[in-house]
């Protein structure tokens, strides 16, 4: 009777230690060009960031919300709009092709994708020389924008958009490459950058 | 058993204690090296358990205005310390620019600081629940 007990109690820690859900990472990596470049990485856990913004009370960023400066967001309802495209079928959206950049924002799947791509045949003799091209890819889940919207509409609620990012096991943010930097801004459960 | 005895056997046993208490709770640990030439250096090594106690000693008219700015962020640093305790170890913040690297690591229970610039060479650790303890004295 022991040894069942004893072992039924050892299946059950173990199987709520597996069962847990490893701590997700935020990293951000920034890495300037050049041999004298700066290299900047940083390693946040994402819990770290929940406990810590509830409790910072200032004048821009308070209860984990940040305060946005004019009436940014009055003129549209974001989160309808937000809202419509989740629900719509996956496709690009928004294409803006301009002399200097292209743009486009598409749907795929859970995730609002927004890409600047620089337009090498538009730009300057000396931009087009350069053999980097600059880029911009943000992958966004709709639940995090969603998330990061659900204050009032003078402000981006941080707080629940790292709660809404921790749903996710790995996922790259933002990277930005450009001529000086290359940034990066991922989250996965690996607590360091490499 | 004579009274020098009990007063030998006294003093060893709070030694004991006190030796105790300081492995427990660990040491704070601030090491400055200029790099000019006759440049300082200065090494402290004091027991974390000391912290507190010395915060709680320092007269109040003597903080100022620091006690209620350690205030305000008092809540952020004791959920940051909390926090910080139970992730795990490994590398926080580094920078690496050809003036200077800076390194913020977090290891057993401790937060490291290494900064090498080209003046000096800066380390200072310290173990986390101590530094909440310690912050939560000075803004008492």
């Amino acid at each position: 009777m022991m040894r069942k007990t004893l072992g039924l109690t050892v299946s059950m820690l173990a199987f709520a230690t597996l069962a847990m859900p490893a701590d997700r990472w935020i990293h951000i990596r920034v890495i300037e060009s050049g041999p004298d470049g700066d290299r900047v990485r940083i390693n946040i856990p994402l819990s770290l960031a929940e406990a810590v913004l509830p409790t910072i009370k200032s004048d821009k960023l308070c209860d984990g919300k940040v305060k946005v400066e004019g009436r940014a967001f009055d003129q549209v309802d974001l989160d309808a709009l937000l809202e419509a495209v989740r629900k719509a079928q996956d496709n690009q959206y928004v294409t803006v092709e301009s002399k200097d950049e292209n743009v486009e924002v598409a749907k795929a799947g859970e995730f609002l994708l927004i890409k600047v791509h620089e337009n090498r045949e538009g730009a300057g003799k000396a931009a087009k020389a350069s053999k980097a091209r600059n880029t911009v890819d943000i992958k966004i889940p709709f639940k995090v924008a969603q998330a990061l919207l659900s204050g009032n509409k003078d402000e981006l609620n941080v707080l629940a958009a790292v709660r809404a990012l921790d749903e996710y096991q790995s996922l790259d943010l933002v990277t930005v490459k450009d001529e000086s930097d290359n940034v990066h801004i991922w989250v996965d459960s690996n607590n360091t950058a490499d | 058993m004579t009274t020098g005895m009990t007063v030998l056997a006294g003093a060893f046993g709070v030694l004991t204690l006190g030796a105790v208490v300081v492995c427990n709770e660990g040491a704070v640990r601030v090491d400055v090296q200029e790099k000019a030439r006759n440049g300082e250096h200065v090494h402290l090594i004091v027991p974390a358990a000391l912290g507190p106690v010395a915060a709680w000693l320092v007269p109040r008219n003597k903080l100022g205005d620091a006690r209620h700015q350690i205030r305000q962020w008092l809540p952020t640093i004791k959920a940051a310390s909390a926090q910080l305790a139970r992730c795990p170890d490994g590398p926080l913040v580094e920078v690496d620019s050809h003036r200077e690297h800076v390194r913020i690591y977090k290891q057993g229970g401790s937060l490291f600081i290494y900064v090498d610039s080209e003046d000096e060479t800066v380390h200072v650790s310290f173990p986390l629940e101590a530094a909440a303890d310690t912050v939560s004295q000075l803004a008492r």
